[in-house]
């Protein structure tokens, strides 16, 4: 045996280089294939039993905690009973994780008595400490976790942290933070707008949105100071709440921004221009109509079409010439708006 | 007699809570997990009032609003729920024929509450 | 004597040198992927897509569907699309002059009347011969623009030029999509704040002996067929060993035909599709880099590892050689039209490492590759092969082939899980074993086939892809 082996090994010591190379990577090779063969039967299997085991505990804790919802005042003793074993069924960590995840998206679904109800045996049941340790993880993904299951649940005190998070670095962190503050501290909340340095992306922005909307005390705060933010970001989600929250009364700091910087800032301020119909921006608008750029122009006459008078016919004519197809649509149809019997343009074959 | 009530809702666990509690309150409930079950159930159990989120599986709770009252040509009365917002969905379900709307998250009692207005008014 | 020594070293070195390289790069690409999509996955699993749903400024989504000659499922790819879960979108299936009743029964079921609009004639498109829209409000979604047959090129330009949304998906009418795809894929737009994105990029995962009914997906199941399965193999590595790493690097240069989601207005300005190519997916997207590019704009093209087109692949050799085909014949097509990028500075990654690679790795490629067999029966026939070097070669390569594809399901195992029967990774692994030999000559075999037709100018457009059809 020993004689073959040293056979062997001459054998590959005197083979060229680039075949003793060759033969390494074959060696290499071979044992990548053979463990990942052998960790994916494993991952299947191990897969396999999990999900199994995950819809055993589904099934059975839902019918529990259905039936614990639903104890009237003589079940007093069976309730009893339920929250011994519930708390101690939490101990386990895949009891734990199948409980935590009925009561939040069942609550999720739920307003009212029964939403608090759940609230309420979330911390009874001590789920929430769990939830406070993951949000002090290292881990952001696991922070995010905390978040979210900490804010669901309406647990109050988490202030201070959430607010260091506002300009963490990380991207998810600091969207997960914001949506918390407004979640939880509504209005209040979106103070940090004050402080942001990083940019809203449009997506966050629409999921602020959201929670806002859900807001029940509509005690819109002055957002004045947020339209002239250094962040353009800030500026665009302000104007996004003066459209929502119809706060026509900012008409001159709409007026005002259609002549900021950002290209961005500048549409959304035109467009709500139009969408609030304030007659005084005609002017400026057709003033920066020129020097504007194509998009723009479509916004400017998309507004101006809100806005115009039959004075305003010779505009438009003007701009039935246009090279951008949009435009003119634009144009046309407001001219057939303002003189009804003059149909005369045909726009294509169509 | 006990008063049928119909729920297609694709979320299990809710729609467990919500059997449980409209049995309590003496509805014989019966379940539908899409908008496909959802429609033969209503075709076979003729039930009283219906209640249908509008998201779900294989037809839109808009499909199941039809279903009922172009092509049954029933007035069984329908509850539609659904994520908040949905302004336009919402006005398609009335156009439909729809009897009332709940956005999620809601309150079963509320529902519930809802539910005894409309069948009371039927009669 | 000496040159053909000369000779013989000259292509000995250069195939261990491209090999070498090829070999290389499929690791960085792989690891890369791998890597990205797991950041993918982590940065996506809890994002809850509920409120894009339902926002008033959710961006609006035009869904264009060129339609040829699909009669047997119309009716029920389009009632797929217009159940998916998004608010503010529109489906627009562009009807390109289909010889069957594809129009007929669309009408019907849909209850479609004739209605008056002006389109953008932006973009040139074969002459529109009517625009339909339903009147029941149920199906208020759908528009249908009948016109003169133009290839699909040309209909998607038709529909560009007709909607006025801000994004577009441009899909096969065929492909069914689940129900979240819209508000997935357009999250990557809305999420940059420091450039623009232009395109979003779908993984393509094969519908074959899946259980579909209504236009839902019910159930995944491996296809019976090998070159079914083999075809799974090489899309989960190209998807997700390869594009992945490619959008990380910004780098990507092509996004399947069958469902991808675009800015509209960057698309038209770009001049929408080219009708003169067969590769009009490929080349759109070299070309809106270029123009980006061009106009000193920061952009981006992300890619989305989620599975959500399904579609159904060609089950014969046949179909599966003209699909290859007209694959190798876009490529060609496509870098021959914008050469211009080769090795320019001017174009940063674009022109000095995507363009280059694409060339050298995938269009030419195939050809060194048969090149090297050839070079290798040669030498077997003058009886001048060293065994022990012949022998290395053929192991490492295939062990390294099945090492990839072996990669390829366990990343695929790690995060979608979309295969869960019992057997169904082995069944893969079968396949894995065999290709190398088989399919893997076959597909050389059809790029080759795809240069002849190039450069001999054999103008045959699509092919007749007979189609099964979706559910039966």
């Amino acid at each position: 045996m020993k004689e073959f082996l040293n056979d062997l090994i001459s054998i590959y010591l005197s083979l060229p280089l680039l075949i003793q190379v060759i033969w390494v990577v074959i060696f290499v090779e071979l044992i990548l294939i053979l463990s990942s063969f052998i960790h994916l039967n494993l991952l299947r299997s191990r897969y396999q039993n999990k999900m199994k085991e995950h819809q055993k505990l589904t099934d059975k804790y839902q019918e529990i905690l259905i039936n614990y919802i639903y104890f009237t005042e003589d079940e007093i003793d069976e309730k009893n009973k339920t929250t011994k074993l519930l708390k101690i069924a939490i101990k386990n960590k895949s009891d734990r994780k199948v409980i935590q995840n009925l009561i939040l998206t069942l609550h999720d679904d739920l307003t009212g008595e029964l939403a608090e109800f759940l609230e309420t045996l979330y911390y009874d049941l001590g789920l929430v400490q769990y939830s406070l340790k993951k949000m002090n993880s290292p881990v952001w993904f696991i922070k995010i976790k905390g978040i979210r299951e900490v804010t669901q649940m309406k647990v109050k005190d988490v202030y201070t942290e959430t607010l260091m998070l506002i300009n963490h670095k990380n991207q998810l962190l600091r969207s997960e933070a914001q949506l918390t503050m407004v979640k939880l501290y509504q209005f209040e909340g979106l103070k940090f707008l004050d402080t942001l340095d990083f940019p809203i992306t449009e997506w966050q922005q629409i999921l602020l949105i959201e929670e806002i909307q859900s807001i029940r005390n509509q005690e819109i705060p002055n957002l004045t100071n947020w339209l002239y933010s250094k962040n353009d970001s800030v500026i665009c989600f302000s104007l996004k709440l003066v459209k929502l929250f119809n706060q026509i009364q900012m008409k001159d700091d709409l007026i005002k921004l259609v002549q900021h910087p950002s290209e961005k800032v500048r549409r959304t301020a035109i467009d709500i221009l139009g969408y609030f119909r304030i007659l005084e921006a005609k002017t400026i608008l057709k003033q920066i109509f020129k020097n504007s750029a194509a998009e723009t122009q479509l916004f400017i006459i998309q507004a101006l079409s809100q806005l115009s008078d039959k004075k305003d016919i010779p505009f438009f004519e003007k701009q039935l010439n246009s090279a951008d197809f949009d435009i003119k649509k634009v144009a046309y149809d407001t001219l057939k708006d303002l003189k009804p019997f003059l149909v005369t343009i045909n726009l294509n074959k169509v | 007699m006990k008063e049928k009530v119909l729920l297609a809702e694709d979320d299990k666990t809710l729609s467990l809570l919500l059997k449980f509690r409209l049995e309590k309150e003496g509805y014989e409930t019966f379940m539908a997990s899409d908008g496909n079950e959802a429609q033969k159930l209503i075709e076979s159990s003729k039930p009283d009032i219906i209640l249908t989120d509008i998201m779900m599986p294989f037809s839109s709770g808009l499909e199941v609003i039809s279903f009922v009252k172009d092509t049954l040509k029933r007035d069984t009365p329908i509850i539609v729920f659904s994520a908040a917002g949905q302004e336009e969905m919402v006005l398609k379900a009335f156009n439909l024929g729809a009897t009332d709307f709940m956005s999620k998250p809601f309150s079963p009692n509320e529902l519930i509450m809802r539910i005894k207005r409309i069948l009371m008014q039927k009669k | 004597m000496i040159s053909d020594l000369y000779t013989f070293l000259f292509l000995y070195y250069f195939f261990l040198i491209f090999s070498a390289i090829v070999i290389t790069s499929y690791i960085i690409l792989g690891i890369v992927s791998i890597f990205e999509t797991i950041s993918y996955f982590r940065r996506n699993s809890f994002v809850s897509y509920k409120s894009i749903l339902a926002s008033p400024f959710s961006p609006s989504i035009s869904i264009l569907a060129p339609c040829y000659n699909e009669g047997l499922n119309i009716v029920d790819n389009v009632r797929s699309l217009m159940s998916l879960h998004y608010v503010n979108y529109q489906v627009i299936i562009i009807n390109d002059g289909s010889k069957d009743d594809s129009l007929e029964k669309l009408i019907k079921v849909y209850n479609l009347e004739t209605v008056k609009y002006p389109i953008n004639p932006k973009i040139e498109t074969a002459q529109i011969r009517g625009i339909y829209k339903s009147k029941n409000p149920v199906f208020e979604k759908l528009i249908v623009i009948d016109k003169e047959n133009g290839g699909k090129a040309d209909a998607l330009n038709a529909g560009l030029n007709f909607s006025n949304s801000e994004y577009v998906a441009c899909i096969d009418v065929d492909c069914m999509l689940i129900e979240d795809a819209l508000q997935k894929m357009v999250k990557p737009f809305l999420e940059r704040t420091d450039q623009k994105v232009i395109a979003t990029g779908g993984v393509i995962r094969i519908a074959n002996n899946c259980r579909i009914e209504n236009g839902k997906l019910m159930e995944v199941n491996m296809p019976k067929k090998l070159i079914e399965r083999y075809q799974i193999i090489e899309y989960l590595r190209s998807f997700l060993l390869g594009r992945m790493a490619w959008s990380r690097l910004n780098g990507l240069l092509i996004i399947s035909g069958a469902f991808g989601m675009f800015d509209r207005r960057v698309m038209i300005d770009a001049g929408g599709y080219d009708v003169n190519t067969v590769g009009e997916d490929m080349e759109i997207i070299v070309r809106m880099r270029k123009f980006m590019q061009d106009n000193n704009r920061k952009y981006k093209i992300a890619y989305i590892p989620d599975p959500l087109c399904w579609t159904e692949a060609p089950d014969n050799l046949k179909t599966l050689q003209l699909q290859r085909n007209r694959w190798t014949r876009g490529t060609i097509e496509t870098l021959r039209k914008h050469r211009k990028l080769f090795m320019n500075p001017k174009y940063g990654y674009l022109g000095m490492l995507s363009y280059p690679y694409w060339l050298i790795y995938e269009r030419l490629a195939p050809i060194v590759e048969v090149i090297g067999l050839f070079f290798l029966g040669y030498l077997y026939y003058i009886g001048a092969i060293n065994w022990l070097y012949a022998w290395s070669f053929i192991i490492v390569a295939y062990l390294f082939s099945i090492t990839f594809s072996m990669a390829a399901i366990l990343s695929e195992e790690l995060t979608y899980r979309q295969y869960t029967k019992k057997g169904d990774a082995l069944k893969l692994l079968v396949v894995a074993l065999i290709e190398p030999f088989t399919f893997h000559i076959f597909t050389l075999y059809s790029a080759l086939r795809g240069n002849l037709d190039y450069y001999t100018k054999k103008k045959g457009k699509w092919g007749d892809m007979a189609r099964k059809g979706l559910g039966s």
